[in-house]
C-alpha cells in the first residue's frame, strides 16, 4: 500500500486556489471556439454596458447638481444608500448561491472523500462564493465610481481606490453570506412544523418592515417632500456601523489623500472581512462534518400536494399534467426557486417599501414616472428570467422528450403546452408587479392600465421568444442548463429579448419624460399614450406568434 | 483475515423512510464483494454510509477499523469512491486532473508522473492526456477516474455500477485492475446489476431487497441456500422476489 495517506495534506487551500486558476485559464484558451455572435455580443456589451452605465450616472449625478442646493444635499447620501442596497444584496446573493454550493453540490460530495479539511474547503467555497456573487457589483460600481470621480473633480485614482476598498468589502459581504447559509444548515431546525413557524416568523418579520404609511396623498411640492420624507429616511444608510459606510469614508478621504485616515477604514474594513475569514475557518473545522452529515438526512420522499393536484381542475387533462409537472420540477429545483425569488422577491420588496420611502407623496408626474421604470425593471427582470430558465425547457427534457413526443397529442400539443404555461406563468407574475408597484405609488387609472399592460406584454412577448428559440436551437443532448444558455441560440435569445425589452418600454420613459418637460397637454399624452400602447401591442404580439410559429416549425421538421 | 468492513445493525431513515433496515455485514481484506439488488433497494446509500458521506440511524460502521464519521477519521484517504457518474473537472486537461489528485493525496510528483505515464498507457489515455475533459465521452472520464483513484493505491474501493458507459475492452480492463487489486491486498466493493460479471469476479455475493441484507454467501453457497438451483440470475430474482425470508 502507498503510504502517502500518513503525511498530512498539503496546503489544500492554494492547492484548490491553482486548480481553479487553470480550469479559468483553460475557459480564456477555449474563446476561440465559441461562436462569433456570442463572442460579438459580449465584446459589444463589455464596451457599451460600462460606458452606458458611466453615461447614466454622470447625467444622473448633473441632473442632480442641477437642482441646486437640495440636490447637492442629496448626492452624499445617495452614494450611502446605493452602497447599502448593494451590500445587502452581496449578502443575499452570497446566502443564495452558498448554500447548494455547500450542502446540494457534487464537487463538495467528491472533496469531502479527500484529505482536504473541511476548513480549507469552506474558505476555499467564500472565495468562490463572493467573486461568484460580486461580477455584477464590480460592472456596477467601476462606471459609477468613475462617474462620481469625475463629476467631482477627483484624480483618475479614484476608481481604482474604489477598487482596492471593494475587494475587502465584497469578501466581507460574501463571508456574511456564507455564514449565514452554514448557521441554516448546521442548525435551523427541520420538520413541516419548524418550516411554517419560520415562514409565519418570516412574514411577520416582513410586515413589521414594511409599515405603509396610512396618510391621505399630501400634495406638498417636490422640494418639502423631500427634505420631510426622504431625505430623513437616507440618513440611516450612513450609519457608522455599516461597512459600507467605512468603505465610502475611506475613499472619500483617499481622494482628498487624507492617507492615514484612508489606511484607517480599509484596515478596519480588511480586519472584519478576515474576521469573517476566521469565523469560517472556525466554522469549517468544528461543525462544517456535522452540517454536511445532517444535510444527508433530508427526506427523500416528497408529499404530494394537495393543491398541486387540484389546482389545474379547469384545464385538459394534458394540459393539466404538463402545467403540474412544470410547477413541481420548479418548485423542486433549489437553484431555479431560489433564483426565482432572488429575481422577482427581491421587486416585490422593493415595490412594497415604495409608501416606507414616501414616494407616494411625489407630485403625480414623478409618480408616473417611478412607475414607469418600476415596469423597466419588472421587464429586464422578466427577460433574465426567461432567458435563462424558459429557454432551455425544452433542450432539458433531454432523452426523457419521447414522453411528450408519444403522447396522444404528440410533441406540437406539448410544445403549444409548455409555451402557454410559460406565458400565462411569466404573465400573470409580471402584470401583478407592476400592479403592485403603481398601486404603491396611487398613480391614476391611466397610468395604472399602461403600467399593467405594458409588463404583462413584454413578459409574452420574453416567453414566447424563448420557448420558441429553444425549440429551435434544441439541443438534447446537454443536461448543463447554463451550457444550453451559454450557446448561439441562447446568446440570440438574449440579444432578442433585450431588444424587445428596450424597443418597448424606453418610448415609453421618455414620453413620460417629454410631458413633464414640454408640460403636454393631458389629452395629447393619452393620445400618444394608446398610441404606444398600440404599437407596442402589436409588436409584442407579432414577436409572440413568429417565435411560438418558429418553434412549432423546427420541432415539425426535425427528427428525433 | 482481518475485516476492511464491519456493519453491525445498520440502519439508516431519510426522514420516515428507512432506506436500509439492520444490516450486519464483514467484509474481509481482499475480498471481491458483489453488491445486488434491485432500483432503490438501498446499495448506494450503503457505500454512502461507509464512505462517511452519510450517518448511520442505528448501528455501527466499522471501515478499516475506525469510524467513518468520526472527525479524526483518517480512513477517508484510504478509500476510493466511485459513484456511477463521478465528479470531475471539466475544464482540466486529463493530465491536470491527474496530478491535483496526486496533489490532494500528498503523492510526491516524481511518482505521480511516473504513474500518470503507466496508468495512461494502461487506459490508453496517452494521447487524450492534453485534451479537456469537458471533451471526453463518458468511457473515457470513467477510465480517468480509474486510473486517478488507483495512483493513491487505496485499501478498499468501493465502486458503484462499475462498467456503465465501458466498452467490452474497458469492461474486461477493469475487471483484470480490481483482480489484481484484490490480490496485492486491497477491498473491492462493488455494485452491479450485471450479474454475469459478479459472478465471474466476486468472492462473495450480497443481495439486497427493501434495504434487507437477503443473503450474504459465496455464490455456491448461494446456489445450494436459494430454492432456485441454476445461474445467478435465478438466484437474484428468487431473492429479490416478494415472499422470500432472508437466508443471511
Amino acid at each position: 500500500m502507498n503510504p502517502s495517506y500518513e503525511r498530512p495534506p498539503p496546503a489544500g487551500l492554494r492547492l484548490l486556489f491553482r486548480m481553479d486558476w487553470r480550469e479559468a485559464w483553460h475557459s480564456i484558451g477555449t474563446i476561440r471556439t465559441h461562436s462569433r455572435l456570442k463572442l460579438g455580443v459580449i465584446a459589444a456589451f463589455t464596451v457599451l454596458l460600462p460606458w452606458g452605465l458611466y453615461a447614466l450616472f454622470l447625467s444622473g449625478l448633473r441632473f442632480l447638481t442641477s437642482l441646486g442646493g437640495i440636490g447637492l444635499m442629496l448626492v452624499r447620501p445617495l452614494f450611502f444608500v446605493f452602497f447599502l442596497g448593494l451590500g445587502f444584496l452581496l449578502v443575499l446573493s452570497s446566502a443564495v448561491i452558498g448554500y447548494p454550493a455547500f450542502f446540494r453540490s457534487a464537487e463538495t460530495d467528491w472533496l469531502r472523500l479527500t484529505p482536504l479539511s473541511p476548513s480549507s474547503i469552506a474558505l476555499h467555497r467564500w472565495f468562490q462564493v463572493s467573486a461568484l456573487s460580486a461580477w455584477a457589483y464590480f460592472i456596477v460600481v467601476i462606471p459609477f465610481a468613475a462617474a462620481y470621480g469625475r463629476h467631482e473633480g477627483y484624480p483618475a485614482r479614484f476608481t481604482i481606490i474604489l477598487m482596492a476598498f471593494s475587494l475587502p468589502f465584497v469578501l466581507l459581504c460574501g463571508g456574511l453570506g456564507v455564514l449565514s447559509c452554514l448557521i441554516l444548515g448546521r442548525w435551523a431546525p427541520r420538520g413541516r412544523r419548524w418550516r411554517i413557524l419560520m415562514v409565519g416568523l418570516l412574514l411577520t418579520a416582513f410586515a413589521a418592515v414594511i409599515r405603509p404609511s396610512s396618510a391621505s396623498v399630501n400634495r406638498d411640492g417636490e422640494l418639502q417632500a423631500i427634505l420631510r420624507y426622504i431625505a430623513p429616511g437616507l440618513r440611516l444608510a450612513s450609519h457608522p456601523l455599516w461597512p459600507s459606510a467605512w468603505l465610502l469614508e475611506g475613499v472619500w478621504a483617499a481622494a482628498r489623500e487624507e492617507w492615514g485616515r484612508a489606511a484607517y477604514w480599509w484596515g478596519l474594513l480588511t480586519s472584519t472581512a478576515a474576521l469573517a475569514g476566521v469565523g469560517i475557518e472556525a466554522f469549517g473545522r468544528r461543525h462544517l462534518a456535522e452540517a454536511w452529515l445532517r444535510a444527508g438526512e433530508t427526506a427523500a420522499h416528497i408529499r404530494r400536494r394537495r393543491l398541486l393536484r387540484r389546482w389545474p381542475v379547469f384545464l385538459w387533462n394534458d394540459w393539466a399534467a404538463i402545467a403540474t409537472k412544470e410547477l413541481r420540477l420548479f418548485l423542486r429545483d433549489p437553484v431555479q426557486w431560489s433564483q426565482g425569488i432572488f429575481f422577482f422577491a427581491l421587486l416585490a420588496f422593493y415595490f412594497l417599501n415604495l409608501r416606507t420611502l414616501h414616494y407616494h407623496r411625489l407630485e403625480p408626474v414623478w409618480r408616473d414616472f417611478i412607475a414607469i421604470l418600476n415596469v423597466f425593471s419588472i421587464s429586464a427582470v422578466v427577460c433574465s428570467f426567461a432567458s435563462r430558465f424558459l429557454y432551455p425547457q425544452l433542450s432539458l427534457e433531454g432523452q426523457a422528450i419521447w414522453i411528450l413526443g408519444l403522447s396522444p397529442g404528440g410533441i406540437q400539443r406539448a410544445y403549444r403546452i409548455k409555451l402557454g404555461v410559460a406565458i400565462a406563468g411569466l404573465g400573470l407574475v409580471a402584470g401583478a408587479l407592476a400592479a403592485l408597484s403603481s398601486r404603491m405609488l396611487q398613480v391614476d387609472p391611466v397610468t395604472f392600465w399602461a403600467a399593467v399592460g405594458l409588463a404583462t406584454l413584454v413578459s409574452i412577448a420574453a416567453a414566447a421568444l424563448s420557448i420558441g428559440l429553444g425549440a429551435v436551437f434544441l439541443d438534447l443532448r446537454e443536461r448543463n442548463p447554463a451550457a444550453i444558455v451559454s450557446g448561439f441560440g441562447g446568446t440570440l435569445n438574449l440579444v432578442l429579448n433585450l431588444a424587445v425589452m428596450i424597443g418597448s418600454t424606453v418610448p415609453f420613459g421618455l414620453l413620460f419624460h417629454m410631458r413633464r418637460r414640454l408640460e403636454m397637454a393631458e389629452p395629447t399624452f393619452h393620445r400618444l399614450l394608446a398610441i404606444g400602447l398600440t404599437g407596442v401591442m402589436a409588436v409584442c404580439l407579432a414577436v409572440a406568434l413568429v417565435a411560438g410559429w418558429l418553434g412549432g416549425r423546427a420541432l415539425r421538421q426535425r427528427e428525433f | 483475515m482481518t475485516n476492511a468492513i464491519e456493519l453491525r445493525q445498520v440502519t439508516k431513515y431519510f426522514g420516515g423512510r428507512c432506506a436500509v433496515h439492520e444490516v450486519t455485514l464483514d467484509v474481509p481484506r481482499g475480498e471481491i464483494f458483489g453488491f445486488l439488488g434491485p432500483n432503490g433497494a438501498g446499495k448506494t446509500t450503503i457505500i454512502k454510509l461507509m464512505c462517511g458521506l452519510l450517518r448511520p440511524s442505528a448501528g455501527t460502521v466499522r471501515v478499516l477499523g475506525e469510524d467513518p464519521v468520526a472527525p479524526d477519521a483518517t480512513v477517508r484517504r484510504r478509500i476510493a469512491y466511485i459513484p456511477d457518474s463521478p465528479y470531475i473537472y471539466e475544464r482540466l486537461t486529463a493530465a491536470e486532473f491527474f496530478d491535483f489528485v496526486g496533489q490532494l493525496y500528498g503523492v510526491p510528483a516524481d511518482q505521480t508522473a511516473r504513474q500518470r505515464e503507466e496508468w495512461f498507457d494502461r487506459f490508453e489515455l496517452t494521447e487524450a492526456a492534453d485534451m479537456l475533459i469537458r471533451d471526453f465521452s463518458h468511457g473515457m472520464r470513467q477510465r480517468l477516474i480509474y486510473a486517478s483513484a488507483l495512483l493513491r493505491e487505496p485499501e478498499i474501493f468501493f465502486v458503484d455500477e462499475p462498467f456503465i458507459g465501458l466498452d467490452p475492452k474497458g469492461i474486461r480492463l477493469i475487471k483484470t485492475l480490481l483482480r489484481e487489486r484484490a490480490r496485492a491486498g486491497a477491498t473491492v466493493f462493488l455494485t452491479t446489476h450485471l450479474l454475469a460479471l459478479i459472478e465471474t469476479l466476486a468472492d462473495r455475493v450480497g443481495i439486497l431487497r427493501h434495504g434487507r441484507l437477503m443473503a450474504c454467501a459465496p455464490i455456491a453457497t448461494l446456489r445450494t441456500l436459494s430454492r432456485g438451483t441454476g445461474s445467478l440470475e435465478d438466484i437474484y430474482l428468487d431473492l429479490t422476489g416478494a415472499d422470500h425470508e432472508p437466508v443471511v
